[in-house]
Parts: C-alpha cells; sequence; structure tokens
C-alpha cells in the first residue's frame, strides 16, 4: 500500500508531501491546489513504467495544448523534479529532469527512459530495478467522454478473464439492482456490452451517463484485486444516491476481507460522496480504512491537513466542518 | 496575506447564546442573518452545523462552534488536524467547569487545558491556562464557573449558576421572588440549574425564547458589568477580548 509521496517541481508543485494514505485516501481542495497532480504523481510513480505512465498522464491532460511533456510535467521555475513514494512494499525515488524539449527519467541513478516533445521514444519497465508496489493501477476520470475511456467491452473481457466476473456482476448489481447479469453481445458484427435485465438486453452505451459511470467504476473496481485505482471526480453524473452505492462499493473493495483488497486515492469536490463515503466506512466497520486530505497550494508549497479514521467522523459529524 | 480565522468551542446552544450577548458587547459583527444563506469563512466555505461567524472590531474572523454537549476535546482535536490548510490564530475553549460551588475552578480547567495539549505539537505554555503550539499560536481555556456561596442557586458550578448568581446580586427582590415560587410548587421536581435560570427570564425577553434570553441578559447594564466582573475574575474576559479584537 502507498502511505506517503514527496513530491519536489511536479507542475504547479515546488514542495508536497501527502502522508498518512490509507486504503481510501480523498484528496480535497479548490480548483488548482494541486490534486489532479498528485493523482498523475501517483500513476506515474507506482507504475512498472514510469516513463511510459508519464506520457499517458500527458495525453490525458494536455495534448491539445501542444506543449512538450517536459514542459507539462517539471515546474516552469525548475528544471527538474524528483518523486519519492513510500509504501508498505518499499519505497522509489524517480527524477525527471528537463532538457530543452526532452524529459529524462530516471530512477536512482538508473536511467530510465526519455521523452521528446510530447512522445515516450524510450521507455522500460522498472521490475529488475526495484521491487513491485502495487499489483496493478488504474486511473479511472469519472470526467471523461466515452470515446476517451477503454471500451466497456474490453474492461468487462479483462475481468472475465482474470474470473472476476462474480465480483464485477456484484458490484454492478450493488449499484444497479435490476441487472441480472452482463454479456457480450454482438450488433453489427462488433462485440457491445450488454446489461441483461429480466426480459431484455440493453447496450451499455444507451444508458444515460450515471449508468455508464457506475459500470465503468464497477470494472475498474472489480477487474483486479490487489490495485491501486486512482479515480477523478467520482461522483460526476452520479445521483446522490447512487453516491452512497458507489461510497459502499468502494468501501468493500478495500476491506482486507474482500475478495479486492484495492487502495483507491479519490479526487473530489462533493461533501456529498465524502458524507457516503464516511457513512459506508462506519456502516460496515471499516472507519479506520478511511483518510481525508485537505489540499491547500501556496506559491507551490502544499500544505495538508490529514485526517484519518474517526478524526474524520468527528470533523464531518461532530464539528460539522465543510472539508471540501 | 493567508486567511485565518478564530475559534470560540463552548458546550451548547445556551453558551453560544450567551457568547453572542459577549461578542456584541466588545464590537463584533454577526456575519450570519436570518432570511439569508449561511455565511461563509474565509476560504468561501459555508459556516453551518450550529456554528455562528463573526467579524472582529479588526476585521478577523471569528467562527464560534456550540459542540453541542458533545466533548469539547474532540472539537479541539479537529480544529488542530485542519490548521495546516484552515489556519486558526486563536482557539479559545470555554466549558462549564461542573464542580461543586466550594471548590477552585482553575487547576481542573488546567489540567483540562493540559490534556488538549496531546492534539498539539511545540507548545509552550504563555500564561496562565493558555499555550502556543506550531499548530494554532494561541490555545487558551476560559470557564463558567462561579463559587459564590448559596442554596438558592444552581447546585454545580455552570453558566447558569453564574447567571443565576449575578440576578440575585443585581436584582435581588426579582431572584428571591423567582426562588420562592420556584420552592413553593407542590408536587414538583427540585429545579435543575438550567430550570433556576430560566425561570429568572419569566416576562423578562421571554418572546425571545431560552436561548435568546442568555445573550440578553448582556443587555442589562448593571447585570452586563456584574457579569464582566465575575467573567474576569477567571480570566475568561480577558480571553474574549483577544478574540474580539
Amino acid at each position: 500500500m502507498i502511505v506517503q509521496v514527496h513530491i519536489n517541481g511536479v507542475r504547479g508543485l515546488r514542495n508536497a508531501t501527502v502522508g498518512s494514505l490509507s486504503p481510501i485516501s480523498v484528496l480535497v481542495g479548490r480548483n488548482g491546489c494541486g490534486k489532479s497532480t498528485v493523482l498523475d504523481v501517483l500513476s506515474v510513480a507506482a507504475s512498472e513504467n514510469p516513463t511510459f505512465a508519464a506520457s499517458v498522464s500527458f495525453a490525458r491532460r494536455s495534448a491539445e495544448d501542444g506543449v512538450s511533456a517536459s514542459k507539462w510535467f517539471v515546474h516552469s521555475a525548475m528544471d527538474r523534479a524528483t518523486i519519492k513514494l513510500r509504501a508498505s512494499e518499499g519505497s522509489r525515488d524517480l527524477v525527471f529532469a528537463r532538457k530543452n524539449d526532452d524529459l529524462l527519467v530516471q530512477l536512482g541513478s538508473h536511467a530510465i527512459g526519455h521523452l521528446t516533445g510530447q512522445l515516450a521514444v524510450n521507455h522500460t519497465d522498472i521490475g529488475s530495478l526495484t521491487p513491485k508496489l502495487v499489483t496493478d493501477l488504474r486511473f479511472v476520470d469519472m470526467r471523461a467522454r466515452s470515446q476517451t475511456r477503454r471500451p466497456a467491452h474490453d474492461l468487462y473481457s479483462e475481468a472475465r478473464t482474470a474470473g472476476r466476473k462474480a465480483v464485477v456482476v456484484d458490484l454492478i448489481r450493488g449499484l444497479l439492482p435490476d441487472v441480472e447479469d452482463l454479456e457480450i453481445l454482438t450488433v453489427d458484427n462488433r462485440p457491445v456490452l450488454h446489461l441483461s435485465y429480466q426480459d431484455r438486453a440493453v447496450p451499455l452505451s444507451l444508458s444515460g451517463d450515471g449508468v455508464r459511470n457506475i459500470a465503468l467504476l464497477s470494472f475498474e473496481l472489480g477487474v483486479r484485486p490487489n490495485s491501486l485505482i486512482l479515480v477523478e471526480e467520482p461522483e460526476t453524473h452520479l445521483h446522490p444516491a447512487a453516491m452512497i452505492s458507489a461510497a459502499e462499493a468502494m468501501v468493500r473493495t478495500v476491506r482486507p476481507q474482500s475478495k479486492s483488497e484495492n487502495q483507491l486515492v479519490l479526487a473530489t469536490h462533493s461533501l456529498e460522496f465524502i458524507d457516503a463515503l464516511v457513512r459506508s466506512a462506519q456502516k460496515l466497520g471499516a472507519l479506520d480504512l478511511l483518510s481525508v486530505h485537505r489540499l491547500s497550494l501556496e506559491n507551490g508549497e502544499l500544505k495538508v491537513s490529514s485526517l484519518t479514521g474517526d478524526l474524520v467522523l468527528d470533523a464531518r459529524a461532530d464539528a460539522e466542518l465543510e472539508l471540501r | 496575506m493567508s486567511a485565518t480565522q478564530r475559534v470560540v468551542i463552548i458546550e451548547g446552544f445556551t453558551d453560544r447564546a450567551f457568547v453572542t450577548g459577549i461578542l456584541k458587547r466588545l464590537g463584533c459583527v454577526s456575519l450570519g442573518a436570518s432570511g439569508q444563506p449561511p455565511p461563509l469563512d474565509p476560504w468561501k466555505a459555508k459556516v453551518t452545523g450550529g456554528q455562528h461567524a463573526w467579524e472582529s472590531s479588526t476585521g478577523a474572523f471569528i467562527r464560534v462552534v456550540a459542540a453541542n454537549n458533545d466533548d469539547l476535546e474532540k472539537r479541539v482535536r479537529v480544529f488542530a488536524a485542519t490548521a495546516a490548510t484552515t489556519p486558526t490564530e486563536i482557539l479559545l475553549v470555554v466549558p462549564d467547569s461542573d464542580q461543586n460551588p466550594g471548590d477552585a475552578p482553575l487547576p481542573e480547567l488546567q489540567r483540562r487545558l493540559n490534556e488538549m495539549k496531546k492534539f498539539f505539537t511545540g507548545v509552550a505554555d504563555v500564561g496562565p491556562r493558555a499555550f502556543s503550539s506550531t499548530e494554532i499560536g494561541h490555545v487558551a481555556a476560559g470557564v463558567w464557573s462561579e463559587q459564590e456561596p448559596g442554596a438558592d442557586l444552581p447546585a454545580t458550578q455552570t453558566l447558569e449558576r453564574m447567571v443565576s448568581a449575578s440576578f440575585r446580586s443585581v436584582h435581588p427582590a426579582r431572584f428571591s421572588e423567582v426562588t420562592n415560587f420556584l420552592t413553593s410548587r407542590t408536587a414538583a421536581p427540585l429545579p435543575t440549574g438550567k430550570e433556576q435560570a430560566m425561570a429568572l427570564m419569566a416576562g423578562w425577553y421571554s418572546d425571545r425564547y431560552s436561548e435568546s434570553f442568555f445573550e440578553a441578559v448582556w443587555e442589562d447594564a448593571a447585570i452586563a458589568t456584574d457579569l464582566e466582573r465575575r467573567l474576569r475574575a477567571t480570566g475568561t474576559y480577558e480571553a474574549f477580548e483577544r478574540i474580539a479584537a
């Protein structure tokens, strides 16, 4: 499990430490405070191929702006960025040096990759150099347009192949109780994931944004155990009742007794979603698995207030603090 | 300059009303208004959930938190833990003493304040019942207490006992009539401290209900002067002056 990340010179963060990360860590704070950067950093640093992961983050965020990955990744007043990641399985130090439009990536003293302009021209897995920190790493941007996501039938096939169908269907049915099963049927000879109800099957793509997001979340939560799952704005398109179901599904998948035992890091603006997580964690006796990290950025210095376990409950239920 | 706040933590809504009277007396202005959306703190977050928002005479933001009879220490812990992102320059905690009338309230108050130090780092005492810390510049404790003897006053040292003692001192005839009424009732339970204090409200600010009564006592000039004297005896009024400055 990732427990702490120290960031120096990545994007707007000159200096930042986010610690006390738990099985479900919620990042909150105003626009521009660095929540998404922390998610990007985790997706890069926990990856087995940090250079390629950096190019994916770059493509997700800024590809259309025409800037180079090196300008996008490294703080404008600095020529290199460092990330120190601490996990229960070990730690790793990464350096990203900017050289004109190139970004040179190192793990400790080992050169491990090279991005030129917007592309990763040279990237290697680091498995032989350092212990693996997470079994799988998934980035879920609930705001993303469906065209930019992996197709639903792909995700479902991955789960099915990995023997995780029952877990995924359970999660889907927890969120959409009328769904009986999932099936990949063909439409014009193309594979299309369908939600199967008692008397019909409906393509997931014909469902509303909320249902699609719930399904997407279920796949990501269930597809592989022991994953680090990074979720951007999980509340997107969700009715408050669906938020409660989604929060409960999340808490269920991080519990040690679950078949998934994932670690989740979420960035949210939704107090309703935070409260849903607190309520679910309390209901499932898992309050100690939850932490809320309020971020505030001042001149590149990240200030962090970390609340863990019952302190989150005290802050919301007793003090009724507006934690966002 | 970064936004900051000053925080007052008290036990309940009666205490909050009493604090309203003190802050008004010290020239603070309420940021909340009936029929309006909740006021905002300096970080543009709504101030809700039993909290009141004020502006001090110099423009500082003051948050008054009623713990709703839950333990105050839990609230102190939350404000200590969130100080990195919502800086708090002064934190004032004011519990009821809850001791017997003969007992001095300040040693017990100091003990409670010492217990709260565990939520902070870099703690250094800066005066009687006050310390500085890395998280919050000035943490202090005041107390609602009244040691004055009297079987006609509430049995334990609380806000109600202090207000009742003030009435007895300033309006003895009225106090005596209310006491006689309370003790003359047949088949009535022994009056509680809250009942004794509330009974003083009869025909006096009663249109503003019980909570506002504790605010309204500050509108009687003689009682206000007397209450201020009693609060100064424990350093509590001075602690509010620091909040309101």
